[in-house]
């Protein structure tokens, strides 16, 4: 089973992207590349080489899903799976994400002291459905 | 539980504090801008970008309010977010934009609740 170690997540708020980032490094031991944006996301994943995106749903500008899209469009992060963050709102289009690809969704408010568990079960879930995917 | 996983709490902890005291020192100004939001007048243009002032400010406090421990809060906002989205849905409805702006008001007295008890919203 292929480790999870470098995440690229995306979120227009800086408080949860402080948050999130700190829970994932500091908890899950993780590299975390933040960003603030869809396009921030674009300039800085090719370097980065994730292996997983987390990505906020609502976003001004380019939303989540259009950010997913845009970012397996660049060679060599075509498989790159991809967990999305809702807030209680969005709570109806869990499902389509699931049903579009998302590997996993996770409800804003989260609590950063689990976010990195949460994060590791979907991804384990994942490589036990898709052996050395994603990597 | 091991030394480094306890330490990495205890680090994720104190810094998760710090933010939380600028988020409350932040809340000050929120609920100033959303007092002086929640006041109608009669273009519908004017109106229109009062509301979406509103719901940025909401839907930023939906999403991080839960994480630094106001859930209710977040909760709150979360209504207020969903109240002011039908406001738009519809320009001109007199119902919806009632509605929404009186869902701001509450949301700016919570926050001012929030900010003077230094405590989660309970039954507002």
């Amino acid at each position: 089973m292929a480790d999870l170690k470098k995440v690229l997540h995306v979120d227009d708020d800086e408080d949860i992207r402080v948050i999130a980032g700190m829970a994932l490094e500091a908890v899950g031991s993780l590299t975390v590349c933040p960003c603030e944006s869809g396009p921030d996301a674009l300039q800085k994943a090719p370097d980065f080489q994730p292996d997983l995106f987390l990505l906020d749903y609502m976003m001004p500008g380019m939303d989540g899903e259009e950010t997913a899209k845009q970012l397996h469009a660049i060679s060599g992060l075509e498989s790159v799976p991809v967990v999305f963050m809702t807030a209680r709102v969005q709570g109806d289009v869990t499902r389509t994400l699931l049903d579009n690809g998302a590997i996993g969704v996770i409800s804003k408010p989260f609590d950063p002291m689990t976010l990195a568990d949460q994060l590791a079960a979907i991804w384990e879930k994942f490589q036990r459905r898709s052996p050395g995917q994603g990597v | 539980m091991s030394s480094n996983a306890t330490t990495a709490i205890d680090t994720l902890s104190d810094s998760l504090s710090s933010i939380r005291v600028r988020f409350m020192s932040d809340l000050e100004l929120r609920e100033q801008e959303l007092r002086s939001l929640a006041t109608g007048e009669i273009c519908d243009v004017a109106r229109e970008d009062r509301h979406h002032q509103a719901r940025r400010i909401a839907h930023r406090l939906a999403g991080v309010s839960g994480t630094l421990g106001f859930p209710a809060l977040g909760n709150l906002a979360a209504d207020v977010d969903d109240a002011i989205g039908r406001a738009l849905a519809v320009p001109g409805d007199a119902g919806r934009t009632a509605a929404a702006d009186g869902a701001v008001a509450r949301l700016a007295e919570a926050i001012g609740s929030v900010v003077r008890s230094g405590r989660d919203i309970h039954g507002l």
